[in-house]
């Protein structure tokens, strides 16, 4: 075993001695929101019926993988119009056995009544292996969601079969070669997209380090052993898999580009940021440069992410990227990206500028929020349905033994932004209930309306414990819509599209069809507006993958719209 | 040298210092000559036949080993010292310093400064590196309360500055931008009236105000630090940024560009306005100067 004092996972506040620059533990006080207008959220996991607790299997010798885990989906897995729960875990260390009940991945399926029913056995979803993300989309087309799970030496596709149940198809699908070069990979997230628009969905697996346990270094910091840092290992590129349509994948990362990369991927956010049909992938790395991978259209990618102003933070330094989100915060109809990172970084809002992003994290308000806290989750979302998107993150530190050595808490309460709308963000995490104020081992998150009221809620989940399920609440007069997209010519779960919406009152709005969102987590892949005081829509346009515009006029609020490809 | 640590030396240069010692006279003339190899050879040898001749042979030599860029062997005088003088608040005010300085997550460096300033209370310097050393290891309260003790025992307008700014970063870091401010406002104020305006502790200030999205008054800010220091990469770049956000690549370009020349060898300097330039030039459709930028950070 290799010890070593230099590649603890040290927390370093950075303050530059010579006071260049001084990254600071900031904070805002919350604003006291006028009643009716507050954010508040409330945990209903107690009554909820999961009982699920996410088992990294902690060890003394602290390998790497306990702290990474893991994310979670939304996604109706029965088409009964609710959305259900799949919880990715872990297993036992060092052989990665998941045999024993309380490693098991778990699927709870919505009984619409705000409880939920564990049908795990009955689905076939438990999983194998050490469990780190999870992908959800129809990849082939037949109307039933889908689920990848990335996972430490081992991914999983599973086939939904349509009648509640799943059928593991990883190896005949293709996917479960080893990696060409590097042998068995560990993969963190994964996204479906459709990168060529032939209605099919392409699936990438972001990968982070090579690691096994036989090799695992042994970090100290003085005396006390703590996770690594992630210096200690060699990264890993992402990998690209082509859908044949017939089931079967083939892998193209690299003839497109894609594995050329060497990162240490984390989240993985899919926009098509320059408008030109095609949706780009931007990848955070873990204390390397993020990626930006711009689609050329033609089954390659080019990595534009520090050309575009996205590989760094504003000081031109490498953040230790976690989860993402790729939505427009402005309206302006051009996706923004948000990464979330550990204290010192601030968690870097990228203005879409076109061609290039502008970092708007000092001066939104979002730096002083973020910059003393870590966190995993990550989500661009309109919780308050004022028709502007705000920002979600799930905290907690990267060591569970932070407190001897940084000095800082290991359990962090989440973090809610609230959108002002006028460029600037304030934290509103103290008014909006218990979610947001006892602090947690957070990892992470999706978003969806479980109980289709119009409001977006967070499933979060939390390392050796129940997870927290967030049902949005928020008392004010706003309207909604939701958009259920069906693809005809596109892939069915309309991936990829871009609805732009007039509301009766108030200005334009954008956002797209994507499931990817956080850290190695899978949202509702539905679309929310939040619509402000318009109780109607006026026009309401898709742009799907395909190509298809297509425009609905007179649209109530307040409704789950379904919009069948035509 | 950073400029922090020049400040902890002067405040160190103030210790009274025996000089009855024949090694010391003699250490002393040959820093009078500018002899400092041959200074710290000397004071060596006497401290080996000798190594009860006082705390302040070693401090000499600590002095001459920092001088000659030999850390190491400075902080092993220092070590040694301290060995031997373990209640030596100017020694362990040194070593702490030197370890700081190194690295500065080092809990022997927040040890020793702990132990120093207890020992020698009315030191501000020893305050001042102590509660640096708690600023930069998330112990904002302590940090305030020694940077407040500094200034209280030391008129003196740069550490004025200094402290005051670390106090305000601890404010801010605890999350009290009102006390925040007023710190900052007292640090500029403090930092107005020096002959040489600190530009770095006033970016700091500025840095405060942008992430407030107090934009106007930060570039007032910006506009007086680069009056007084016209070659202050930082300022510079700050600058750029703010006209990039409102659109104006050509003039972001350009003050970006006096960032990259008066950025030094500072590497985070150097990064820092290569990344901006990068994504600047590429915008602007200067593709070949971008690539030039990113092959600079590529290969850095």
């Amino acid at each position: 075993m290799r010890k070593t004092d230099t590649t603890s996972f040290k927390v370093t506040r950075g303050v530059a001695v010579w006071m260049r620059t001084v990254p600071i533990v900031l904070g805002f006080a919350a604003l006291s929101m006028a009643p009716g207008t507050k954010i508040y959220f409330e945990n209903v996991v107690a009554r909820s019926g999961i009982s699920f607790v996410l088992d990294n299997s902690a060890t003394p010798e602290k390998h790497q993988i306990e702290t990474m885990i893991a994310g979670v989906a939304v996604f109706d897995y029965n088409n009964d119009g609710l959305l259900d729960i799949y919880f990715v875990n872990g297993a036992a260390i060092p052989g990665l056995d998941k045999s024993s009940p309380r490693y098991y991945n778990r699927l709870y399926r919505n009984n619409g009544d705000g409880t939920f029913t564990d049908v795990t056995n009955s689905a076939g979803l438990r999983g194998a292996g050490y469990g780190m993300g999870v992908a959800v989309g129809d990849y082939d087309n037949d109307g039933y969601e889908d689920v990848f799970v990335a996972g430490v030496h081992r991914n999983q596709l599973f086939h939904n079969n349509g009648d509640g149940t799943f059928t593991d198809v990883t190896a005949k699908a293709g996917l479960e070669d080893a990696h060409s070069r590097l042998g068995k990979t560990w993969s963190v997230s994964a996204g479906w997209f459709d990168y060529d628009n032939d209605g099919y969905l392409d699936l990438i697996v972001v990968n982070y380090v090579q690691w096994s346990p036989e090799h695992e270094p042994a970090c100290f910091h003085g005396k006390i052993r703590g996770y690594c840092s992630p210096s200690g290992y060699e990264g890993q590129p992402s990998m690209l898999f082509h859908n044949n349509g017939n089931g079967t994948f083939t892998d193209v990362s690299e003839s497109s580009g894609i594995g050329k990369h060497v990162g240490k991927g984390m989240g993985v956010a899919f926009a098509d940021y320059d408008g030109d049909g095609f949706t780009d992938v931007f990848v955070s790395n873990d204390s390397f440069r993020n990626f930006l991978f711009h689609n050329n259209g033609n089954g390659t990618f080019s990595e534009v992410g520090i050309l575009g102003g996205v590989a760094y933070n504003e000081d031109g330094k490498s953040i230790a990227g976690m989860g993402a989100d790729f939505r427009d915060i402005d309206n302006d109809g051009r996706p923004d990206i948000f990464v979330v990172g550990m204290v010192g970084d601030s968690f870097p809002l990228f203005r879409n500028r076109g061609r290039y992003f502008e970092d708007i994290t000092r001066t939104s308000g979002v730096a002083k929020a973020t910059v003393g806290l870590t966190a995993w989750g990550a989500g661009v979302v309109d919780f308050d349905n004022d028709g502007h998107k705000d920002l979600f993150a799930a905290c907690a530190s990267i060591l569970d033994n932070s407190e001897e050595i940084d000095h800082l808490p290991s359990k962090l309460p989440n973090l809610l932004l609230r959108n002002l709308g006028n460029g600037t963000f304030v934290d509103v995490s103290a008014d909006a209930g218990g979610g947001f104020l006892t602090p947690a081992a957070h990892r992470g998150a999706a978003f969806g309306d479980l109980n289709n009221d119009g409001k977006m809620d967070i499933v979060v989940t939390n390392l050796n414990g129940k997870p927290d399920i967030l049902i949005n609440r928020s008392q004010n007069a706003n309207h909604w819509l939701t958009v259920n997209l069906v693809g005809t010519k596109s892939n069915r779960d309309g991936l990829g599209a871009v609805i732009k919406v007039w509301p009766s009152t108030g200005p334009v709005q954008y956002n797209h069809a994507t499931t990817s969102v956080g850290y190695g987590g899978s949202s509702d892949r539905r679309v929310h507006f939040g619509l402000g005081p318009a109780t109607r829509v006026d026009k309401l346009e898709v742009s799907w993958p395909s190509g298809i515009r297509q425009t609905l006029v007179d649209v109530n609020a307040d409704q789950i719209l379904t919009v069948r490809e035509k | 040298m950073p400029i922090w640590i020049l400040l902890l030396w002067s405040v160190l240069a103030q210790d009274k210092r025996d000089s009855r010692d024949a090694y010391l006279r003699a250490a002393r003339d040959y820093i009078a000559q500018g002899n400092l190899a041959k200074a710290a050879d000397t004071l060596d040898l006497a401290l080996d036949a000798n190594p009860d001749l006082g705390s302040e042979p070693y401090l000499t030599l600590i002095d001459c080993r920092l001088k000659l860029d030999q850390k190491e062997k400075a902080l092993e005088a220092a070590e040694r010292g301290i060995k031997r003088y373990p209640g030596s608040g100017p020694l362990l005010k040194a070593a702490g310093a030197i370890l700081l300085q190194e690295n500065s997550t080092s809990e022997r460096a927040g040890e020793l400064l702990e132990r120093g300033s207890k020992a020698i209370p009315q030191d501000p310097g020893a305050h001042y590196a102590y509660g640096l050393w708690a600023l930069m290891n998330h112990r904002e309260e302590i940090a305030i309360a020694e940077e407040r003790k500094a200034l209280a025992l030391s008129p003196a307008d740069d550490l004025k500055v200094q402290a005051l700014t670390f106090i305000g970063v601890g404010e801010d870091a605890l999350k009290r931008p009102q006390r925040a401010e007023a710190a900052f406002r007292d640090a500029l104020a403090a930092n107005r009236k020096l002959p040489n305006p600190n530009p770095s502790a006033a970016l700091e200030f500025a840095m405060f105000l942008t992430r407030q999205s107090r934009q106007g008054e930060a570039q007032k800010l910006l506009d007086e630090i680069l009056n007084f220091s016209p070659r202050f990469g930082p300022a510079h770049l700050e600058r750029a940024k703010y006209l990039s956000s409102q659109g104006d690549l050509e003039s972001a370009l350009a003050e970006a560009k006096i960032a990259l020349d008066q950025a030094g060898q500072d590497p985070k300097s150097l990064r820092a306005a290569h990344a901006f330039l990068a994504r600047t030039c590429f915008a602007l459709g200067r593709t070949d100067e971008a690539e030039a930028h990113q092959s600079w950070i590529e290969s850095h």
